[in-house]
C-alpha cells in the first residue's frame, strides 16, 4: 500500500505541475500568434517544453490519450519553432483547443484513457502535414459536444432530475443490489429495506435486471440484480449504516458527473455479471472538475507562521503557569501576549490565502481574441494590477462576473472596426483590466472605449419590461438610471446575440458579486465607453460583524450589508412607522423602507412587553434596503465565518455560523436570503413611495424646508437640499473683516451673510440662540446666520409671487407657518395615527387650515407694508372666508 | 395449497398462504411452469391473500413474465396490497406487468 501512496503522492506533483504549465500557455500562445511569422524563440521553446514535459510525466503514469495529445501538439510546435509553420490565427486556435483538451484529461485523468481525442490528433497532424481538411475544421471549431454523464448503461435519469436531488447537499449513489444475498440471506425483504432507504432519502430510480432472473424452465436464481439510485443526505462514511451492500458495489455520482466506487475495483465475480460495467461508463465531464487542491506559499511566510505559533506555545505556557499559581498579573499579560499573537497570525494566514490577482487575469487575452475573432471585431485587452492580491475564495467567485463583464465589453461596448474609424477612433478597441489596492478594500475597474451605455435606453427598457414606472424614472439621477441595468431582464442590446444581449447579463453580475460582498458602480455616457467599477473586501473569512440578538438567540449580520443602526422610542413610533398594504414600513430621511421583524422570520413571538424603543438594523440586500427589528443590539466584533454543514445549505436565511467570545454558536444572517423569504422584495418600498407621491400629488408637489429664525417673529426656510451642514454659533465667533462677517469653520473662513443685509427684514437679535446654516455655492461654502429654533416641515409649495417680492428672498409665501401654531402642531404632530392623515377628512381639514394661515399672512404682511386698505379688504374677504370654512370643518 | 382457474389460455393463480417466500416458491414455480407448458398464455396472479412477497417471491414473477414474454404471453398481478404495489412500483417492476389493487 505505501507503494501506492507514493505513486499517488508522485501522480498528483505531476498533475500541479501540468497545470501550473497550461495556466501560462494560453498567454504564451496568443503572444506567439500576435508575432506572426516572426518566432520569438523563447516564447515558442516555452511552450514547448511545457508539452514536452506534459508528455514525458504521462508516459511515466500510463496515461497513453494524454501522452498522445501532448506529443501531438509537441510536434505541431517543433514545426513553429523551426519556422516550418507560420502561426497563423487558425493553427492557434488548434493548439489552443488542444491544450483545453489537454487540461480536461489532466482534471479527470483516472478516465482519460478512455477519452475520445481522435478529433484533436487528426487535426494536429492535418496542421503539421501542412494542410487541413475542411470538414475536419469545421469539426474542430464546433462546441465538442460533451454530455453529462448521469448515465450508465442501466440507468436512465435526467440531468434535471440529479440536479434536483442534489438540492441541499445531498450525494447520490448508485447502489447494486443482489436481492437474494444481500437481502434475502440476510433474513430480511425488499420491503423493508426500501422503507429503511426511504427514511433518510430518496430512491430516484431503480432498474431491475430482468435478465438475472431467468425463465421459469431455469434454475431458479440465486442472483437478482436492482440498481438503485439513491438520493441522501448521507455522506459516504455514513451510507454503511443504511446501505448492507459490499462498498464496491456502491457509487457516489459527483457533481460532474464521474462515477466514483466507494471501494476498489469491482470484483471477478460482479464484473462477469455486467460486463459492460467495463466499458467506457462516463463520458468525460465538460469542466474540469474541483478548485485546486493545492497552493504554492512563500516560504518566508511560512517561516512567520511557524514563529507565531512558538509564539503561542509560549503564550500559553505563561496562562497555565500563572493560572496554576493563581498570579493575575501573569494571567492578564499572558491574555495580552495570545490576543497579541492572535491577530498577528490571523494577518498571516490570511496572507496565505491571498492569490495574485493576475491567474485570473490570464485567462482572459484569449477570451478577448475568440470573441473579436467571432464578431469580427478588433480589441486588444489590456491588463493592469496583476500583482494585487486577493482572498482565494474571493478570486473563485469573481470570475464568472468578470468573464460576463469582459465579454459584454467585447460584445456590446466595442464597436466594428468600420464604425469606430468612422467615429473618429482607433480601428482597434481597447478594453482595459485593471485591479488596485484602496482603501482596504480591493477594486477592479473594467473599461472599454467602445460605444458606452446611454442611460436613457435602459431606462426605457426597464419600462418596457415592466421593471419599472415611467414616473419613477422621471424622478431618476443620470446614475440612478444606469443602476436599472442590473435589474433582471434589462438590456439595451438591440439583437440578441451568442454572447449576450438576452438580458440575462448584469443582474446575475450583481447577485454573484453582491455574494462575495462587493459593490459595483458604472460611469458610463453614449459614444464615451463605459467603466465599471467593483469595490471588494480583502477577505471574506474573518468579517466585523454587529450582533443583535432575538428570542435569546444572538445572531451576526456583516458589515458590508448593515447601513447604519436606529433606534426608534415608544413615542415616535407612530410618527415614523406606516402600513403599507400589509407591510410595515419605517421613514428614514423621508425614504420609506420595509421593515422586517427577525423574530418573525424565525417564527419565535414578538416580544411585546418592556420595549422601550425598536431596534431596527437598517440592511442593504444589494437590490435594496430594508429594516431588520431585532430585539437587542450588541457590540460589533470581528468574527470567524464557519460554513454552515452540507445539509444545513438549503437554509437561505444564514449564511454561515461563528463561535463568539464565550463559547456560543451564533448564526451569520444572510439578509438577501431573509427578505426573500419573507417575500420582501423592493416593490414593496416602491408602493409605499409611490403612495407619498400620491399622497402629495393631491396637494402639489412636496418640498422639504428647513424653518428657521430671523428676527424674533420672522419665520424664513430654506430648501433642506441646499443645506450642507448646520452650526452653533456664538455671537462672539463671528468676526467683521472689512465690513465682511466671516467666522472661522473646518479650518477656514466662512463668509457670512445675514438676511437684513439684503432684505427687508429684521435683525437676529443676541439673546436667540445663533445658527449657521451652511450652503455649497459655486463649490464654496457659504454661511447665512440666522437663529434657532429650527424645524423641518414637508410642504406643498404654492408660490406666492405676487405678495412678498424682494431680493434675497424667493417669493415663497407658502411657509406659512400652518404648522406652528397649536392647532397646527397637533394637525401634524404624532397624536394623529398615520392612518388617520389618509382619511379625505383629515386631508380636507389640513388644506382648510392651510388656507387660513395663507390669508392671514397675507393681510399681516399687507399691514406691514403700509397697505391697510388692501389689508382690511383681505381680512374681511379671503380671511373670514377661510377662518369660516375652517370652523366650520372644525365643529362637524 | 393454490387454487387455480382455467379458462382456454388463461389461468389465475391464487397463492393461499400469507407470505409468498422462498419456501412456498417450489410449488408454485412447478405450477406456473405447467401451466405455461399446457398453452396458457395469460397467467394472472392474484395476491388476495398473500401479505408479503420476498427476493424469491420477486425473483418467481420475474421468471414467470421472462418465459411469458418469450412464448408471447402476458402476465398480471391483481389483488395487490397497498405495501406490494408500492415495493413493486420502487422496483420498477410494475412497468413490465400490470399490477393492481383491490
Amino acid at each position: 500500500m505505501s507503494d501506492y501512496g507514493m505513486d499517488d503522492e508522485l501522480e498528483q506533483e505531476y498533475l500541479a505541475e501540468c497545470r501550473e504549465h497550461l495556466a501560462t500557455i494560453e498567454t504564451d500562445l496568443l503572444a506567439i500568434e500576435r508575432g506572426g511569422a516572426e518566432i520569438e524563440e523563447q516564447l515558442v521553446n516555452h511552450v514547448f517544453r511545457a508539452a514536452h514535459s506534459i508528455k514525458g510525466g504521462a508516459g511515466f503514469f500510463d496515461l497513453a490519450k494524454l501522452r498522445e495529445l501532448a506529443h501531438k501538439t509537441e510536434s505541431a510546435l517543433d514545426l513553429i519553432r523551426s519556422g516550418q509553420m507560420v502561426p497563423t490565427p487558425e493553427a492557434v486556435s488548434i493548439l489552443l483547443m488542444a491544450f483545453d483538451k489537454l487540461r480536461e484529461l489532466i482534471g479527470n485523468h483516472r478516465e482519460s484513457n478512455g477519452a475520445e481525442i481522435g478529433e484533436f490528433v487528426s487535426a494536429l497532424t492535418a496542421l503539421a502535414a501542412g494542410s487541413l481538411p475542411e470538414a475536419e475544421k469545421s469539426s474542430l471549431t464546433e462546441q465538442v459536444g460533451v454530455e453529462v454523464a448521469d448515465a450508465t448503461r442501466h440507468i436512465q435519469v435526467s440531468a434535471f432530475d440529479l440536479n434536483q436531488a442534489r438540492k441541499g447537499g445531498k450525494c447520490v449513489y448508485l447502489i447494486e443490489y443482489d436481492l437474494i444475498h444481500d437481502i434475502e440471506r440476510r433474513n430480511t425483504t425488499p420491503w423493508e429495506v426500501f422503507k429503511g432507504l426511504m427514511q433518510c432519502g430518496t430512491i430516484l430510480e431503480t432498474v431491475f435486471d430482468l435478465e438475472s432472473a431467468g425463465t421459469l424452465d431455469d434454475e431458479p436464481s440465486n442472483k437478482l440484480m436492482l440498481e438503485v439510485l439513491y438520493a441522501t443526505v448521507l455522506e459516504p462514511d455514513y451510507l454503511k449504516g443504511v446501505v448492507d451492500v459490499p462498498p464496491q458495489r456502491v457509487r457516489l455520482i459527483e457533481k460532474n458527473g464521474a462515477i466514483r466506487p466507494l471501494a476498489g475495483p469491482v470484483p471477478e465475480p460482479a464484473a462477469q455479471l455486467n460486463p459492460a460495467e467495463s466499458a467506457p461508463k462516463a463520458v468525460a465531464p465538460a469542466t474540469v472538475p474541483g478548485g485546486e487542491t493545492t497552493i504554492r506559499l512563500n516560504v518566508t511566510l511560512l517561516d512567520s507562521l511557524m514563529t507565531l505559533a512558538g509564539e503561542l506555545v509560549l503564550g500559553r505556557n505563561q496562562l497555565n503557569e500563572s493560572l496554576a499559581r493563581r498570579d493575575d498579573r501573569g494571567i492578564h499579560s499572558g491574555a495580552q501576549r495570545v490576543s497579541l499573537v492572535t491577530s498577528e497570525l490571523q494577518e498571516i494566514v490570511t496572507q496565505t490565502r491571498m492569490q495574485p490577482i493576475a491567474g485570473l487575469f490570464s485567462k482572459f487575452p484569449r477570451l478577448v481574441r475568440d470573441l473579436g475573432g467571432d464578431l469580427g471585431k478588433d480589441a486588444q485587452l489590456k491588463l493592469e494590477g496583476g500583482e494585487v492580491e486577493i482572498d482565494k475564495t474571493i478570486l473563485e467567485g469573481l470570475s464568472d462576473p468578470l468573464t460576463d463583464m469582459v465579454r459584454n465589453a467585447v460584445d456590446h461596448g466595442i464597436e466594428l472596426p468600420a464604425e469606430r474609424t468612422a467615429r473618429g477612433k482607433p480601428a482597434s478597441g481597447t478594453v482595459t483590466l485593471k485591479a488596485s489596492h484602496q482603501a482596504g478594500q480591493v477594486v477592479i475597474e473594467i473599461s472599454d472605449d467602445g460605444k458606452g451605455l446611454a442611460a436613457e435606453k435602459i431606462a426605457s427598457s426597464a419600462i418596457a419590461k415592466g421593471l419599472i414606472s415611467r414616473e419613477q424614472v422621471q424622478g431618476m439621477s443620470e446614475r440612478e438610471k444606469m443602476a436599472l441595468i442590473f435589474l433582471p431582464g434589462v438590456s439595451t442590446a438591440d439583437k440578441v446575440s451568442d454572447v449576450s444581449g438576452r438580458g440575462v447579463g448584469m443582474d446575475v453580475v450583481k447577485t454573484n458579486l453582491d455574494r462575495l460582498g462587493g459593490k459595483i458602480e458604472i460611469d458610463s455616457g453614449p459614444g464615451r465607453g463605459s467603466h465599471f467599477r467593483i469595490k471588494l473586501p480583502l477577505t471574506l473569512a474573518i468579517i466585523p460583524s454587529p450582533l443583535v440578538s432575538d428570542g435569546g438567540e444572538r445572531f451576526a449580520i456583516p458589515q458590508v450589508s448593515v447601513g447604519e443602526l436606529i433606534r426608534i422610542p415608544v413615542a415616535q413610533l407612530a410618527e415614523r412607522t406606516d402600513r403599507v398594504g400589509d407591510a410595515e414600513v419605517l421613514n428614514v430621511r423621508d425614504r420609506l423602507v420595509p421593515l422586517l421583524h427577525l423574530s418573525d422570520a424565525l417564527g419565535v413571538p414578538r416580544r411585546k412587553s418592556a420595549a422601550k424603543a425598536l431596534n431596527v438594523v437598517l440592511v442593504d440586500t444589494g437590490a435594496f434596503e430594508y429594516g431588520l427589528v431585532v430585539e437587542e443590539l450588541h457590540d460589533t466584533v470581528e468574527i470567524v465565518v464557519k460554513p454552515l454543514g452540507r445539509h444545513m445549505k438549503g437554509l437561505h436565511d444564514y449564511a454561515g455560523a461563528t463561535i463568539l467570545g464565550d463559547g456560543h454558536v451564533a448564526l451569520i444572517l444572510d439578509v438577501a436570503g431573509l427578505a426573500t423569504r419573507a417575500k420582501l422584495t423592493a416593490g414593496t418600498v416602491e408602493a409605499g413611495n409611490r403612495r407619498e407621491a400620491e399622497d402629495s400629488g393631491a396637494a402639489g408637489e412636496m418640498h422639504s424646508l428647513l424653518v428657521f429664525h430671523n428676527a424674533p417673529p420672522e419665520t424664513c426656510a430654506v430648501p433642506i437640499e441646499q443645506v450642507s451642514r448646520i452650526e452653533r454659533v456664538r455671537p462672539a465667533q463671528i468676526l467683521q473683516l472689512g465690513g465682511r462677517r466671516t467666522m472661522q469653520y473646518c479650518g477656514a473662513s466662512l463668509p457670512l451673510v445675514a438676511l437684513h443685509d439684503t432684505a427687508a427684514v429684521g435683525e437676529p437679535t443676541a439673546e436667540q440662540q445663533l445658527v449657521v446654516i451652511v450652503f455649497e455655492r459655486l463649490g464654496r461654502p457659504l454661511g447665512l446666520l440666522a437663529a434657532e429654533p429650527l424645524d423641518m416641515v414637508e410642504v406643498a409649495l404654492n408660490i406666492d409671487a405676487v405678495t412678498l417680492r424682494q431680493r434675497g428672498i424667493v417669493p415663497i409665501a407658502t411657509v406659512r407657518a400652518d404648522n406652528q401654531c397649536n392647532f397646527g402642531k397637533w394637525l401634524y404632530g404624532p397624536e394623529i395615527s398615520g392612518g388617520e392623515k389618509q382619511t379625505p377628512q383629515y386631508q380636507d381639514l389640513r388644506q382648510r387650515h392651510a388656507e387660513f394661515h395663507e390669508q392671514a399672512s397675507k393681510v399681516a404682511q399687507l399691514a406691514m407694508a403700509g397697505q391697510r386698505e388692501a389689508a382690511d379688504k383681505a381680512l374681511s374677504g379671503d380671511f373670514s372666508v377661510a377662518s369660516s370654512s375652517l370652523m366650520t370643518l372644525c365643529r362637524n | 395449497m393454490i387454487q387455480v382457474s382455467r379458462l382456454d389460455n388463461r389461468a389465475i393463480v391464487r397463492p393461499d398462504g400469507m407470505e409468498m417466500v422462498a419456501g412456498s416458491i417450489p410449488e408454485l414455480r412447478v405450477a406456473m411452469r405447467g401451466m405455461i407448458e399446457e398453452g396458457v398464455r395469460e397467467l394472472v396472479v392474484d395476491l388476495t391473500d398473500v401479505r408479503m412477497v420476498d427476493s424469491s417471491g420477486i425473483g418467481l414473477l420475474i421468471s414467470a413474465y421472462n418465459s411469458l414474454r418469450k412464448a408471447g404471453g402476458h402476465l398480471a398481478v391483481i389483488h395487490a396490497s397497498p405495501d406490494i404495489r408500492e415495493l413493486f412500483r420502487t422496483m420498477r417492476i410494475h412497468q413490465h406487468f400490470s399490477v393492481s389493487g383491490n
